[in-house]
């Protein structure tokens, strides 16, 4: 797979973020799937990475887990954003749009 | 906010493992689950479709790994895992456990008591409001020396810096003085009395109104003096101490207000101050300067009060040092008689009450804990190395599966801080045991009540300090030592390769000088017993038996004529007599081992005219004994013979009718073969020569000395104390004996305190605890010195073993007997021991010098051959006891196992 690319440090949590806020609670598995299909496959993204950033965000008071049961009858822990994890992903997402500006400005300036 | 939430989770999370692992876990497997049913539903045989959701979800174990780095703090939870891993390792080892933490506790013990002792002595200080702007101001005369103050130098400074403080600038452009407040005291024993009790004496003080606020205490009840209480004609209060409103008043608070007898005057009862204060000495009770006799008072060359001032707000010492000099300035011109040359001189007050820390015989102390302590560790360091040869392979294997070097450090390290840390508890607690010890050999009111010896914050710090110190001087030798394992020899040539030691060298050097050490110190505790037994031998031995002591103070307002202290000590001896059936009974103004004044005296010829200095008195510049006043049965009581001329009568010491006893060791000294009946003598040169009446068997007086001293029995009639021990060789039970002079003293003055009862043996335990205090830490010094050194070679000798495993198992394989094994580590250990004491015994000539004055007829010395011989056999005996498991480990090795493991 030539064109896989790997995620840019710190933009995992981002991501995860902006996942939960858009389709709601989710399971890791079910996070990871999204992550695989909105990008297409490109990324590399190993599903036990995912654990990581999931503490981190819960222990930042972003996130909240639950146990649940799937569709399937399966159980799960079940991820939802919460108000202060929705006022973070705005705050991130504008700084995200800031630093993308700054990059493209820098990179592709013509000489 | 987020960050900080998230470091406090974090945190939380180290005590929350379990249940943190155990969910982690739920939802992994839930994830795998819920890939398999994918994989499934995409049509794979369920098999497989385990295979693949594990490879999708990648290592699980890594997952975890990444997981815990972020929930938790990574170096936090890796220390607790080495802690763990470092108590289990020990606990599989104990005896090499058992003997790092007795060596290591040992000497963090010694370190800890010398510590304790040098910060309750020296670095503790009282216990008042910021004592460092607390300063004590005293004066010095023409030849520089110290003195008190006169009531009217210390009326008159403080009324200048209170006069100054209520005109401020005003006049003479004075700002605030340096100096608001100004106190002074001055101690005193008085005799309390009232209706409840039998007399008691007590400790106290004169103190100035000031007193209180200045050193920021408050009495329980009541109130403390007002400042016209200072001044003469103010009425007679009292104020006492928690202990005594206790002990004697059984903590009763109407005990304000009522009248009770101090010294023989009555005073009211104004306050009652909290526990814990005693100032200035152990004071349990304070009257105001007005109670100070008039004469004291009113005289500017009777300088009796001790000073002290706080410091204003922002003033500093240099500045009040500059205003007690123009006040000292001033009084020179002012009363020139009395203040010609007397300067004033201030320093923090804590300078003046405690000994300072840097005095040559405090540095040797702390010095000496800390080569103590710096022995063990190397001890311990060598138990390590010793071990570490032992675990080569087990570091190898860590650090072929991935474990860096720093790892492994830390890892060691963990191991010896938690050696350390269980070291620092046996140590502290040893530490709280010797001290408990040593402050019951202090007899009560000996050292000021902030000197106690006990284990404050300040010494916790400094043990915490040296237990980490100990962490890294044990440790870090043989942790980068071993961590420099070279892989590949270690795991496929064996165990004994990877540690070459560089520093085998010093290992053994140091060895040799713990074996000296103790050589050293164990022939000094040894010449001290030996010094006991040969004075128990050669010195007059009172027998104890049925022998009570008691002291009595005569009040000093109702006693302070000579004839109404000698007219108290006739009455009491007629009551006495009248009694009869108590047994003898004598007085004495010190008892033998309790000091007594040492005087210059001086010794003539009956027949010669007053030739100066006595005779041929040459070679002693000044001659001086130990003078006591005894009553006439006082040596009958105390069993002592004569060994010439008589004892006093009723008569001695009245006018008219001098006489004097001395003791033979006097007679040796100052009379050297001539007659001592009817030789004069004479205290300093004052006083009148008194003709020698007899001479009595020489008894210890003072505590220290090799010999006993000269003494001189005066008549207590000639010079009645004021404070006089009295000493009953009982013919029935004690107790009834005391309870008899009890009566008849009562009988007599109801005024006067009977105190101190206690057996002679108890008095004279008391009366040498300075001896006996540095006699228990020399002979404690000595037994760890010997247990470091045994230790010392214990792990000496295992490393060698463990290093020569392979060789010696060669030599078993190829025929070598036990006995010859054996013997092969034997002699290097006998080889170590030998230079030890060897180089112990030439350290014990110069000791024997600094420690052994050289004593007329004691002649026993730290170089007696017998007793070195004895010492040094003894110490090699321990030590190669301590040596049986190594050296059997080594004989009992079975070859084959032993080079097969390799």
């Amino acid at each position: 797979m030539p064109d896989r690319v790997e995620l840019l440090q710190g933009t995992l949590d981002l991501i995860v973020l902006r996942a939960l806020s858009t389709m709601g609670p989710q399971h890791a598995y079910g996070l990871a799937a999204r992550l695989e299909q909105v990008g297409e496959h490109r990324l590399t993204l190993n599903q036990g990475t995912l654990y990581p950033a999931l503490v981190r965000l819960e222990q930042k008071g972003w996130i909240r887990g639950a146990w649940q049961r799937t569709e399937a009858n399966r159980e799960a822990k079940y991820y939802s954003i919460t108000k202060s994890g929705t006022r973070a992903l705005e705050k991130q997402t504008e700084r995200w749009r800031r630093l993308e500006g700054l990059v493209n400005a820098l990179l592709l300036e013509k000489p | 906010m987020a960050n900080l939430r998230r470091a406090l989770r974090r945190i939380a999370a180290l005590f929350r493992r379990r249940a943190a692992e155990d969910e982690l876990a739920r939802e992994l497997a839930a994830h795998l689950a819920l890939l398999e049913d994918e994989h499934r539903r995409r049509g794979l045989p369920p098999g497989d479709a385990r295979a693949a959701a594990r490879r999708a979800m990648g290592s699980v174990a890594r997952a975890k790994d990444l997981h815990r780095d972020a929930r938790s703090v990574a170096w936090l939870e890796d220390l607790r895992r080495d802690v763990r891993h470092a108590a289990r390792a020990l606990l599989r080892a104990p005896g090499f456990a058992f003997l790092a933490v007795l060596a290591l506790g040992l000497g963090i013990g010694v370190n800890t008591t010398f510590f304790a002792l040098v910060n309750a002595i020296c670095l503790r200080g009282l216990p008042i409001d910021s004592p460092e702007r607390v300063l004590y101001v005293s004066t010095r005369d023409a030849r520089n020396q110290q003195g008190l103050l006169s009531f009217a130098e210390f009326e008159d400074l403080r009324s200048r810096l209170g006069a100054a403080r209520r005109a401020p600038s005003a006049s003479r452009g004075v700002t605030t003085p340096a100096f608001p407040q100004v106190g002074a005291y001055t101690n005193t024993i008085v005799a309390l009395n009232d209706d409840r009790q039998p007399p008691d004496r007590v400790l106290g003080a004169f103190v100035s109104a000031s007193t209180f606020e200045l050193l920021g205490h408050r009495p329980i009840l009541g109130r403390t003096f007002h400042p016209d209480e200072d001044r003469a004609g103010a009425p007679s209060v009292v104020i006492i101490g928690s202990e005594i409103w206790q002990s004697r008043y059984a903590s009763d608070p109407e005990i304000l207000g009522e009248t009770v007898t101090v010294s023989g005057v009555p005073a009211t009862v104004i306050g009652v101050m909290p526990r814990g204060f005693m100032f200035p000495a152990n004071a349990d009770l304070w009257r105001p300067l007005a109670a100070v006799r008039a004469e004291i008072r009113e005289s500017r060359a009777e300088r009796r009060l001790a000073v002290f001032a706080r410091l204003a707000p922002a003033a500093t010492e240099a500045q009040a040092r500059a205003e007690t000099t123009s006040i000292a300035a001033a009084w020179a011109r002012d009363f020139p008689e009395t203040n010609r040359d007397v300067q004033l001189d201030v320093k923090p007050i804590n300078e003046q009450l405690n000994p300072s820390v840097m005095q040559r015989a405090w540095i040797a102390f702390i010095t000496a804990g800390m080569l103590v302590l710096l022995v063990a560790c190397a001890n311990v360091a060598n138990l390590l190395l010793m071990r570490g040869a032992a675990r080569g392979q087990e570091i190898a294997i860590r650090a072929s599966i991935g474990a860096t070097r720093g790892r492994v450090v830390r890892q060691l390290l963990t191991e010896g801080a938690v050696l350390a840390g269980l070291a620092g508890l046996a140590g502290v607690a040893m530490a709280w045991a010797g001290l408990r010890v040593l402050a019951g050999m202090v007899p009560p009111e000996t050292l000021p009540y902030w000197m106690a010896f006990a284990i404050d914050a300040r010494v916790l710090a400094v043990t915490a300090a040296v237990c980490l110190g100990c962490v890294f001087v044990c440790g870090l030798p043989s942790a980068l030592h071993v961590s420099r394992v070279d892989l590949r020899a270690t795991l496929t040539e064996g165990s004994s390769t990877i540690l070459r030691m560089p520093a085998r060298r010093w290992v053994s050097a140091l060895l040799a000088l713990e074996f000296a050490a103790a050589l050293v110190l164990m022939s000094l505790a040894v010449m001290s017993l030996r010094l006991d037994a040969a004075r128990r031998q050669a010195e007059f031995q009172i027998d104890p038996t049925a022998l009570v002591t008691m002291w009595l103070t005569l009040p000093a307002d109702a006693y302070r004529a000579p004839g109404t202290r000698a007219a108290f000590f006739d009455r009491l001896d007629e009551a006495i007599q009248a009694t009869g059936s108590i047994g003898s009974i004598g007085l004495t103004s010190a008892l033998p081992y309790g000091g007594g004044q040492q005087r210059a005296v001086q010794v003539r010829d009956a027949g010669a005219g007053a030739r100066g200095s006595g005779f041929d008195a040459g070679e002693d510049p000044a001659p001086t004994a130990t003078v006591i006043s005894i009553s006439e049965r006082y040596l009958t009581a105390l069993g002592v013979p004569l060994r010439r001329g008589r004892a006093f009568t009723r008569d001695d010491g009245r006018p008219g009718r001098e006489a004097a006893l001395v003791n033979e060791r006097f007679v040796q000294l100052f009379l050297r073969g001539r007659e001592p009946i009817g030789a004069l003598v004479r205290i300093g040169d004052q006083d009148p020569w008194v003709p020698i009446v007899g001479v009595a068997t020489t008894v210890r007086q003072q505590a220290v000395g090799t010999e006993p001293g000269p003494v001189v029995f005066l008549p207590v009639r000639a010079s009645p104390p004021a404070t006089t021990i009295l000493v009953a060789r009982t013919a029935g039970k004690p107790g009834d004996a005391v309870g008899q002079l009890r009566r008849a003293v009562e009988r007599i003055d109801s005024n006067v305190p009977l105190y101190r009862v206690m057996t002679f043996e108890e008095s004279v335990r008391n009366a040498s605890w300075n001896g006996r205090l540095s006699d228990a830490i020399i002979k404690s010094i000595a037994a760890v010195a010997l247990v470091l050194a045994t230790v010392g070679l214990y792990a000496v000798t295992g490393y060698t073993v463990e290093r020569w495993r392979r060789e010696l198992a060669l030599r078993v394989a190829l025929g070598a007997k036990a006995r010859q094994v054996g013997w092969l580590v034997v002699r290097r250990l006998l080889m170590q021991l030998a230079i030890g004491l060897g180089i112990g015994l030439m350290l014990a000539v110069p000791f024997d010098r600094a420690f052994n004055e050289p004593a007329a007829g004691g002649g026993v010395g730290m170089l007696d051959p017998g007793a070195l011989l004895i010492t040094g056999l003894g110490i090699a005996g321990i030590a190669m006891i301590a040596c049986v498991i190594p050296v059997r480990r080594a004989v009992r090795l079975d070859p084959l196992a032993s080079l097969r493991a390799e």
